[in-house]
């Protein structure tokens, strides 16, 4: 039973970065119907930022909780202003073209940035310097750090902004009406392309806080970690029913438990697989994912 | 204005033929000439476009996105590899059989596919790639783990002693390239393309037209698994070896690119598209060595430059290499009124821009 808890635990705190991933996947595929592949480097730069925020504020022995949230606030910022260089470089040239177009060039970025990074950074591992304190509470067997605590709660409340930015005010609103239809939306007087920056730029946003994140949970970080976390978190988004808000942060949150419960009772080399069987079990009875609406047939 | 024709202009069975012997004459020309290096990379070429041709036919002419065609390479690279090592059977043999799996693993993920559009296909088939391949690391006793299973591969007797072993790596694998060529542009023009490329148009319209949409969905992605399933078969014999790290969602992924870099949907982008993911990261790597840039930065350069090709390419000819090109031919030949008279025909309801070839696909959420 405590170790049951403590997968919970850790699963959840996974899930949280994951879900934070996935909501800019499920937003970008939204208002353009691209798999932006370049989301997991674009998390794998801000957490690189929030790496060299941390060497050089912690070397001048800065107060932990300043350097912790400038790291995030910086991470978020710059990867905020990455996602709207990239969609205006690589992807707003190609909107009226195939939407695989715009995924093969997603993918040019993607390597782009993996590689910018390695030149940058190198190719090893670099590691965080542990600046956050480990202590923890228990209960009922398992342990969980305040870190870890503190880690989930901004993740929610980063998860509710965005869910009352998106529901609440104009930009939001502007946002669902281009999901729904470009055309209607453009008719309405809503800025098209002001409304796909706004959406790379939050995207982006939440993508850099979880990468920067997840540099201070696991302590290292690489060029390639941002391959691997948007591939689950794509998989998250497809789970949750693709441009639903709510169902990538649940389908995050359930990626991640299934992932804790794989590597901790079977072994992590059945971890994919199992997502796998467990993605194609809820497609095969619900094809637009757990939440996702029906797909409006043509008519 | 549509600048391009509907589809991609069919040529008669004798010219596909002709244009079939004239490639095996360039690979056999080209394969004496280089160097075994050379060899090695015509091999690689031929076996990327079996694969690229398969996932061209899937995509474009279906309207499926599969991101896991190197799942279906590792299914089979790994039965080539068991067959030969524990049965000694010849390569041919395997080849078929490897045919035959692939195209029953197809099958099974064809039809849970038929199902889903869109992401959803993306999110599964990305998953299939992902998962699949690694599968070999659960079962090291069977598919050798991480090191994986060595292949032997020999010269057949009849060409003498001294027969470099690449040059006859090249001629097999082209051989399979061409043939796999050949029959996929005869089933392009057949009943079979016909309904695919209605299914891919509008899955409604084709229902009313008798076309039974699920059916010919999955046979789709029969089709483009046999080929996937060769390609990895080839794969296995050239490089010797069948290991999981060759079958990484990386390997899938490379060949959708390729796919859509060359054109999507036709089989000469199949051949540009392959030519570009085996030869640009080659030239480059040269160029940046030549050029005295240290080995560290020397072995980075040539993956971004590629992912800037990507952008490039992408930016400059939407519509794959293929497409620019026949757009290139159009500008010097003035338009071409037969095609566009009939085969543009009266612009179907959904489409909504000009470029409507490539348009279809996003109207059916290939993406």
């Amino acid at each position: 039973m405590s170790a049951f808890l403590q997968y919970v635990v850790n699963g959840l705190t996974s899930g949280a970065f994951i879900a934070l991933v996935a909501l800019g996947y499920t937003m970008i595929y939204g208002v353009i119907r691209l798999i932006n592949f370049a989301h997991g480097d674009v998390l794998m730069v801000g957490s690189f930022i929030g790496y060299e925020l941390v060497v050089t504020l912690a070397a001048r022995h800065w107060p932990v909780a300043l350097v912790v949230l400038l790291a995030l606030v910086g991470g978020m910022a710059f990867t905020g202003g990455l996602g709207m260089l990239i969609e205006r470089v690589a992807y707003q040239p190609l909107l009226n073209s195939s939407r695989l177009a715009i995924l093969i060039s997603a993918l040019g970025v993607s390597l782009a940035l993996e590689q910018g990074a390695q030149l940058i950074f190198g190719a090893g591992f670099s590691a965080f310097p542990s600046v956050l304190p480990s202590a923890g509470f228990s209960f009922a067997g398992a342990h969980a750090s305040y870190v870890q605590l503190g880690m989930f709660v901004i993740s929610v409340l980063l998860m509710g902004g965005l869910y009352l930015f998106v529901h609440k005010t104009m930009a939001g609103t502007a946002m669902r009406a281009l999901a729904m239809d470009k055309d209607a939306a453009r008719l309405m007087g809503i800025n098209v392309q002001r409304t796909i920056l706004l959406t790379f730029m939050l995207g982006s946003v939440l993508a850099g806080a979880s990468g920067v994140m997840q540099g201070m949970y696991y302590t290292e970080i690489n060029f390639f970690m941002g391959f691997l976390i948007g591939l689950r978190a794509f998989t998250a988004a497809v789970l949750g029913g693709i441009g639903n808000i709510p169902g990538a942060m649940v389908a995050g949150l359930l990626i991640g438990l299934i992932g804790s419960f794989s590597d901790g009772y079977i072994s992590s080399e059945w971890s994919d697989a199992i997502i796998f069987a467990v993605l194609i079990a809820v497609l095969v009875f619900k094809p637009t994912g757990l939440f996702g609406e029906r797909v409006a047939e043509r008519v | 204005m549509r600048s391009l024709p509907r589809s991609a202009p069919v040529l008669s069975g004798p010219l596909r033929l002709l244009i079939a012997a004239v490639l095996a004459g360039i690979v056999v020309l080209l394969s004496v000439k280089l160097n075994a290096f050379r060899d090695y990379q015509i091999a690689e070429i031929a076996i990327d476009v079996t694969a690229v041709a398969g996932l061209t036919m899937l995509t474009g002419l279906s309207g499926q996105i599969s991101l896991g065609q190197g799942a279906f390479m590792a299914i089979g690279a790994y039965t080539t590899a068991l067959l030969l090592l524990h049965l000694n059977w010849p390569f041919i043999t395997a080849l078929a059989v490897s045919a035959v799996a692939t195209a029953a693993a197809g099958g099974i993920v064809g039809v849970a596919a038929a199902r889903l559009r869109g992401p959803y296909l993306a999110g599964a088939t990305l998953m299939l790639g992902v998962a699949l391949p690694a599968l070999a690391y659960v079962y090291p006793g069977v598919f050798g783990g991480d090191q994986g299973l060595n292949v032997v591969f020999t010269t057949p007797a009849f060409l003498g002693p001294s027969f470099p072993l690449t040059r006859w790596q090249a001629w097999v694998s082209s051989a399979v390239a061409l043939v796999t060529l050949v029959l996929l542009a005869n089933l392009h023009r057949s009943r079979i393309g016909r309904n695919w490329r209605a299914v891919r148009d509008n899955d409604v319209a084709a229902a009313l037209d008798g076309i039974n949409v699920a059916a010919a969905r999955v046979l789709a992605f029969v089709v483009s698994a046999v080929c996937a399933g060769m390609a990895g078969s080839l794969l296995a014999i050239v490089t010797g070896l069948v290991a999981p790290g060759a079958y990484t969602i990386t390997l899938s992924i490379t060949l959708l690119t390729a796919a859509v870099i060359g054109g999507l949907g036709t089989l000469p982008g199949a051949l540009w598209g392959s030519l570009v993911i085996v030869l640009v990261p080659t030239y480059v790597t040269d160029a940046a060595t030549s050029h005295g840039l240290s080995s560290s930065v020397g072995s980075n350069i040539p993956i971004a430059v590629y992912g800037a090709v990507l952008i490039l390419v992408m930016l400059a000819f939407p519509q794959g290499i293929q497409g620019g090109l026949r757009r290139l031919l159009a500008a010097f030949t003035g338009p071409d009124r037969k095609s566009r008279t009939w085969r543009a025909g009266p612009a179907p309801l959904t489409a909504q821009r000009d470029e409507a070839p490539a348009d279809q696909h996003e109207k059916e959420g290939t993406t």
